[in-house]
């Protein structure tokens, strides 16, 4: 029969050292629950947003950057505080504004007496240097300054006068931006862009979330936000996720879901191929996984499945896939790209 | 420190997720081909449907070709092979195991834990296939995965039954014609054998045997002819057909023979040259002999006659009733024509009357006896030859009835006729060749109506008194035949049929021609 599975294989040990199921199931046990914490501690603040609020911690778990990208009063700077409230993590905040120079963030040597008559160079490490980094507004600062932040983000280093300065672990940046239309930003480099976890769209709260923002935001006592966990925590549970096992035929679908954003490859679809420019960069696959990953753990099971793909595939690949000028022309935006690219991957799947 | 639980676990889930795995995928992979079978049906069986009505207009337009029944068992066991093609049909096991997890609502469960099979074993992974199947083992697969028939798929079926059974029928009463069409034109074809040949043979020996008892040139030159036939005959050369075909050429050489006899023949005016002679003296036993058309007997009589005039017994007529017999003479002598003698002598013996000479009445009796003795013989021989004719007419009867020629056992006989017999030409038939009978039956018809049973019942009788002829089958045969015969002859020829269907026609309007006057 061509069900035929391959023949059984020789019973062979599990991990000798490593964790066995029974402490696996715990550990995921543990994960769900600190993911849950985080997100009612946060959601103590900020109203709504729920997939916000669950991406943003799905990100910081799998240790990538978030871009958030809406217009000014949305909550998207609270969002970023309120996490870093609720986790022990040194947090730093830059208002990027188009003076903000690289040595603003990152630092730079400074000329120092000792008092003895010895002047010599200290670092002034810059805001860079903490835990999560909320730079907000990041395009309104000038492109030389965004790209400041590209050896932080991807190596977790600075290098400053040719001394390279490791960050401290965990390092996030989450950085909020105003749509491009809007007057005195600069759009972001698409090698920055690409460093990006997420890039997450905040919408506008509906009417029975923007009367609960009222209600909060107006009386005299607001919610006070405590560290649920340490910063080590969110590596040991990025670190457990990691180990969320992915079967080849959906790690094949990542592949399949990545190369569709590609004009030149036979998965794109005809939309595809006339309106982008050139799709995402492997590193968006490494995204979908780890983020499916996290997902998958999140959803109480022990394997990636295809819905946790497309459940981060519109985050992950929305700033990497670069559109053409017909498409801007046209009023096609990426979302609707995207989903259609997805149906009929789903389409093809399912035959 | 070794984790010995963790291995002993993993060794004993490992190998049983294997087989369950196996099990499971086999049930549903089931599922998966009819699934796939039922969603195909509906196509394939009115595809089917569809290439019989075809090959069904076909059989009624061409009316032949015994392939189409064939074919059609073909296609539909084409399309019940596609269909069992489909339901063997190689499952991709990717797919098979992502329509279970559709169908079972486990997102990627079931797939994962298969392509996970044969990999490492780490917790993750054996923690994933014993998930898996444990809700495998939990599943109705006939409940979770449904096989839905297409509720119209008998619509196809039974046209496909319908079409089949109808094309059936055209093409075996097509076959059946052809296969009797065959079997005539085998027969038609088969040499005769010795059986089939033997009342011929005993037709032929019996004129030989004639032949014998009174030597005839004419018959002496036709067995000459049949020399030839008799040869292949008795070597079983001959077909039914070619046999039929000579007899045809013996019948159409008899009937000229005896049509030149009768063209000589005094027969028609033989009671002119009694009415002619009846008054003279001594010729009233030659006018009854001429009465009775016995010219042999004819012959004596006109001998007598003679020697009366020539020895002056006989008186010559006198007055008016010379002149009556002298008119009467060139009357028959004028009608005579065909006959020349005869026609002198009558003209001799009118010259005789007129002159009332004795010894000239005496010549032309001498030559009128001379001319019936011809005719007597001519006489003779039509009568043979009408024998001769009745004796093939009859073999052919026996053939044309459709079982050879064993029904057409002669009956008559040429050289027994031909025999001298005790009171042979002392009476002569009245009806020797065959005129019509004359029916003279008073035919009643009586129908009675009522109600049988006990006690008193009405009952009402009718009477018919018809003519006779209307009663008779053979008349209408007569009427009718014509019209028939030649309805048959118009479609054998107009009509695009078989050789041996048309040679059946004809045979069957042969069967049925009346015979003689009828």
């Amino acid at each position: 029969m061509s069900t035929t599975p391959a023949p059984v294989e020789a019973a062979t040990p599990l991990h000798e050292h490593g964790p066995s199921i029974e402490e696996i199931e715990q550990s995921a046990v543990h994960f769900r629950a600190r993911f849950d914490l985080l997100k009612a501690e946060v959601q103590k603040f900020i109203v709504g947003q729920d997939d916000i609020v669950e991406h943003v911690i799905t990100a910081m778990i799998a240790g990538g950057h978030v871009l958030l990208e809406g217009v000014p009063g949305l909550g998207k700077t609270m969002l970023v505080r309120s996490i870093a409230s609720a986790l022990s993590l040194n947090f730093q905040r830059i208002q990027f504004t188009p003076d903000l120079m690289p040595a603003d963030l990152i630092g730079t040597n400074v000329l120092i007496d000792d008092g003895k008559g010895h002047p010599r160079f200290e670092f002034s490490q810059g805001p860079i240097f903490c835990n999560m980094l909320l730079g907000d507004e990041i395009n309104r600062a000038t492109p030389k300054t965004q790209s400041a932040l590209l050896e932080a983000m991807q190596e977790r280093t600075v290098t400053v006068a040719g001394q390279t300065r490791v960050l401290a672990e965990p390092f996030f940046v989450l950085a909020t931006q105003n749509p491009l239309e809007m007057e005195g930003t600069y759009p972001l480099p698409e090698a920055q862009l690409d460093r990006f976890f997420f890039k997450l769209r905040v919408p506008y709260p509906t009417s029975a979330q923007f009367e609960s923002i009222l209600d909060r935001t107006t009386e005299r006592s607001s919610p006070v936000l405590q560290p649920v966990f340490a910063g080590d925590d969110l590596v040991f549970m990025g670190d457990f996720a990691r180990g969320v096992p992915i079967a080849p035929s959906v790690r094949q679908r990542v592949v399949e879901v990545i190369m569709a954003t590609h004009p030149e490859t036979e998965l794109a679809s005809a939309e595809v191929k006339k309106y982008v420019r050139y799709g995402a960069s492997p590193r968006a696959g490494q995204a979908l996984i780890l983020a499916a990953k996290i997902r998958a753990v999140r959803e109480g099971r022990f394997h990636v499945a295809t819905e946790d793909i497309f459940a981060f595939a519109e985050a992950v690949l929305r700033h990497r896939v670069m559109l053409s000028f017909e498409a801007q022309a046209d009023g096609i935006t990426i979302e609707q790209l995207l989903a259609n690219s997805f149906k009929e991957l789903r389409q093809r799947w399912e035959k | 420190m070794l984790n010995v639980k963790a291995m002993q676990d993993a060794r004993t889930l490992a190998d049983g997720t294997t087989l369950a795995f196996r099990k499971q995928i086999r049930m549903a992979a089931w599922r998966y081909r009819l699934e796939r079978l039922a969603r195909t049906s509906s196509r394939l069986a009115w595809a089917v449907a569809a290439a019989l009505l075809v090959l069904l207009l076909v059989a009624l337009i061409l009316v032949s070709g015994t392939w189409l029944f064939p074919l059609a068992l073909t296609v539909v066991f084409a399309g019940v092979a596609v269909g069992l093609g489909i339901l063997e049909a190689r499952v991709d096991r990717h797919r098979l195991l992502v329509r279970m997890d559709a169908h079972a609502k486990l997102p990627d469960v079931i797939l994962s834990a298969g392509d996970w099979e044969s990999a490492p074993r780490d917790p993750w992974r054996e923690r994933q296939r014993t998930e898996a199947l444990q809700l495998l083992s939990k599943l109705d697969w006939k409940q979770i995965w449904p096989i839905h028939w297409p509720r119209l798929l008998w619509l196809p079926l039974v046209t496909t039954f319908l079409l089949m059974a109808v094309l059936w029928k055209v093409q075996m009463d097509w076959v059946k014609k052809q296969w009797q069409a065959q079997v005539a034109m085998q027969q038609e074809n088969a040499p005769a054998n010795a059986e089939q040949l033997k009342p011929l043979e005993q037709v032929f020996q019996d004129w030989d045997e004639a032949q014998k008892v009174a030597p005839s040139p004419e018959l002496a030159e036709l067995l000459k002819q049949i020399k030839p036939m008799r040869d292949q005959m008795a070597s079983g050369q001959m077909t039914e057909k070619q046999v039929l075909l000579k007899m045809n050429d013996i019948q159409a050489r008899l009937q000229a023979a005896k049509d030149k006899l009768e063209a000589s023949s005094l027969e028609p005016m033989a009671q002119s040259l009694a009415d002619a002679v009846k008054d003279l003296d001594g010729m009233s036993g030659l006018a009854a002999a001429l009465q009775r058309k016995d010219f042999a007997a004819a012959k004596e009589q006109a001998a007598q006659a003679q020697q009366k005039y020539e020895s002056g017994a006989a008186k010559m007529p006198e007055g008016a009733n010379a002149q009556t017999a002298s008119d009467r003479l060139g009357e028959a002598a004028q009608k005579a024509s065909s006959d020349p003698q005869a026609s002198s002598s009558l003209s001799q013996m009118q010259n005789a009357v007129s002159n009332k000479d004795s010894s000239s009445m005496s010549k032309g009796l001498s030559g009128l006896k001379d001319s019936l003795a011809q005719q007597s013989q001519k006489q003779s021989q039509c009568h043979n030859l009408s024998l001769q004719l009745a004796q093939m007419g009859q073999c052919k009867n026996g053939m044309c009835n459709g079982s050879g020629i064993k029904m057409g056992m002669p009956q008559l006989s040429l050289a027994k006729s031909m025999q001298p017999s005790k009171g042979a030409g002392s009476t002569v038939d009245p009806n020797r060749y065959g005129a019509a009978t004359q029916l003279d039956a008073n035919h009643q018809e009586m129908k009675i109506t009522g109600t049988a049973g006990q006690g008193a019942s009405e009952t009402q009788t009718e009477s018919t008194k018809d003519p006779h002829f209307e009663q008779t089958a053979s008349n209408v045969n007569s009427a009718q035949f014509a019209a028939y015969e030649k309805l048959s002859e118009e479609a054998t020829q107009d009509e695009n049929l078989p050789v041996a269907d048309r040679q059946m026609i004809k045979r069957y309007f042969e069967d049925i021609r009346p015979q003689g006057n009828q």
